[in-house]
């Protein structure tokens, strides 16, 4: 158990591709943090540099007090999962399991006990004494975290564990991963691409794009108050709409002008928004926010329903007006297409980006 | 249906029974002609099955030069084997897992081959006068090392494919699990290119057990390879066949071994390539 701190983090391959810009983060101890991004993020160069397999260019990697930055894998006391599940061919799945421990010097009577013991966690008890290479890959990736929890190191680095598998072994092996992550509390870096997994299973996230961390917080604060337009678009089934907007001021009170159409802003404290008169802002909300009514109702704008798809109880509606289009998840209903709806944008959860540096601009 | 004559098969096996013969019996004749005195040999007509077992080439061949050359194509193929497979291993890592280097990037790569398409012939005469100049010919050494410079790029060669086919991602979950970089090489690396390591040996000793020109340009008085021995093996005039077919009879044990040893893996190797 440590708590995990990387100092101003530099990775740059082959002197030319920049894969981690100036990354700190503290990965709290017992903590599962999540680095969250899309494919070439970083976030994968990130983990591996925590593992010791690639040298930072710059920067400083701790573990509590002690620097490792230039200790090899083998003596951080880290335990990994890659992406593709990694066994060793040729031996037992008891062997792969035991392997962790063998090098430790782990006597033998206490590697069967907790080989054992974690088998039966991830259910491959009764497949103990197979090749681990002949069994089918959500099993195998079963035999690697198994692999992985079998000892209780420094910290516990998952690279996207669950890509590999089919989704009904996902959504179980994640209930695995968060109920063995409470029980063992240890600190725990898990690496995904997939936003609702960092949401359900992170204490904290950390959202990466292009080698840059843009946001660190608890799933909520990512959630409710992204730091830039990034975050707001990468977090949330579908991300967070975006209307690029003019500030307008009129009677007193301020308007959002989309050309298409315009919000009214009359409760907000007017004082950010009137530095931004004249200014191009972008207004965020999130689908699930918005507020959709069949019939017109006052301070709605009409749009036009151009796609309906269903997800799960809900429905996500593809809105348009003029030349913006909206997406919206709602409860499922009646719907359908061309149809007339009329929208309603709740003050409380709009959300302001700067039109230049897409920030965030604090209420 | 159960009657029907499967001829494609039926052909397929008598041609396989006549190729067997083909490459059987020179063998079974050399076998034969071992156990014959030398006046049998020239008999005509021959004897086809030996009707008495006199063992005077063999003793011929174990008491004189012919134990020794045994012995020195022995030492000579194993030493030089094993420098070549242990080298070529380490060799096949580097060029596998850092192919980038001056070392060992594409270039580097082709020049390891080239040394294999010249026929062994066109460096013998350089290599020849350069242990004579180094007062070497004739030695151990120069033999070890000639067949090693041979054998070695093959080597290589055969590894690096075994080392391409390795994901990087086992050794680097092996360095995770707490094991430094040699003992994941022994742990993990030589085991999972076991196979490879088998069909290596085997083609490096064959190379070396088949070779005549380097055995008789290089050594030949004081260290005599038994391939540079065989054509000594006359009276005269008269080649003493039964001599011969016993040394050969010997020479043929280790490299059955050998092939019996190692057959799977070469299968695996020649169905690679």
């Amino acid at each position: 158990m440590a708590k995990v701190y990387l100092e101003n983090l530099t990775k740059i391959f082959e002197g030319r591709v920049l894969a981690v810009d100036r990354l700190t983060l503290e990965i709290p101890d017992k903590g599962l943090v999540s680095l969250l991004g899309p494919s070439g993020c970083g976030k994968t160069t990130t983990m591996r540099m925590i593992a010791g397999l690639e040298v930072p260019t710059r920067g400083k990697i701790y573990f509590d007090d002690q620097e490792v930055t230039d200790l090899p894998p083998e003596e951080r006391n880290v335990a990994m999962v890659f992406q593709f599940p990694v066994i060793y061919p040729g031996m037992t799945v008891f062997e792969n399991i035991a392997f962790p421990l063998v090098a430790r010097k782990v006597p033998k009577k206490e590697v069967k006990k907790r080989v054992e013991e974690v088998a039966n966690v991830f259910g491959i008890a009764d497949v103990l004494s197979k090749k681990a290479h002949i069994l089918d890959a959500g099993t195998r990736q079963k035999v690697v975290l198994a692999r992985t929890f079998v000892r209780r190191p420094h910290v516990y680095l998952l690279d996207e564990p669950l890509t590999s598998v089919d989704p009904s072994t996902r959504v179980e092996l994640r209930t695995v991963l968060k109920k063995l992550q409470s029980h063992l509390g240890q600190t725990m870096v898990y690496v995904t691409h997939d936003q609702s997994e960092a949401l359900t299973l992170a204490d904290r996230i950390a959202v990466m794009n292009e080698g840059k961390l843009l946001q660190y917080g608890s799933p909520e604060e990512v959630y409710n108050n992204p730091k830039n337009t990034f975050v707001g678009y990468f977090i949330g089934n579908p991300g967070m709409n975006f209307i690029g907007c003019s500030v307008e001021e009129e009677k007193g009170s301020c308007v959002l002008n989309a050309e298409d159409f315009r919000v009214f802003v009359p409760d907000l404290p007017n004082s950010f928004l009137r530095d931004f008169v004249g200014k191009k802002i972008i207004l965020g909300i999130r689908p699930e926010n918005l507020e959709i009514h069949a019939k017109a109702v006052s301070g709605a704008i009409s749009f036009l329903v151009i796609l309906v798809e269903p997800v799960g109880n809900r429905l996500v509606v593809h809105l348009k007006k003029g030349e913006k289009v909206l997406k919206a998840k709602i409860p499922r209903q009646e719907m359908s297409l061309q149809q007339e709806v009329w929208v309603r944008f709740p003050l409380e959860f709009l959300k302001f980006f700067d039109g230049e540096t897409l920030e965030t601009i604090e209420v | 249906m159960r009657r029907k004559i499967n001829w494609g098969k039926g052909v397929g096996i008598g041609g396989l029974i006549l190729y067997g013969i083909f490459i059987l019996f020179p063998i079974y004749w050399t076998f034969n002609t071992s156990f014959k005195e030398i006046g049998d040999v020239y008999k005509v007509p021959p004897s086809f099955v030996p009707t008495r077992f006199i063992l005077d080439a063999y003793r011929f061949i174990f008491q004189g030069t012919g134990r020794i050359a045994l012995l020195n194509s022995l030492v000579v193929a194993a030493i030089s084997t094993a420098i070549a497979v242990v080298l070529g291993t380490m060799a096949s890592y580097a060029y596998s897992r850092y192919p980038f280097t001056p070392l060992t990037n594409e270039g580097a790569q082709f020049n390891l081959l080239t040394v294999r398409m010249f026929p062994p012939i066109a460096f013998l005469l350089p290599i020849f006068w350069m242990w004579k100049r180094f007062g070497l010919l004739d030695t151990y050494f120069a033999l070890i090392i000639t067949y090693t410079a041979f054998n070695l790029p093959l080597a290589v060669w055969l590894l690096k494919g075994f080392m391409d086919a390795l994901p990087r991602s086992i050794e680097e979950a092996s360095y995770v699990d707490g094991y430094s970089f040699w003992q994941t090489i022994r742990r993990i690396v030589l085991p999972l290119i076991g196979s490879g390591l088998a069909a290596t040996v085997a083609l490096c000793w064959i190379f070396i057990w088949n070779e005549f020109i380097i055995a008789y340009l290089l050594g030949g008085r004081n260290v005599i390879l038994y391939t540079a021995y065989l054509p000594s093996l006359r009276r005269g005039m008269r080649i003493m066949w039964n001599q011969i077919a016993a040394l050969s009879v010997l020479a043929i044990i280790p490299s059955i071994i050998i092939l019996v040893l190692f057959r799977k893996y070469l299968v695996k190797i020649y169905l690679r390539s």
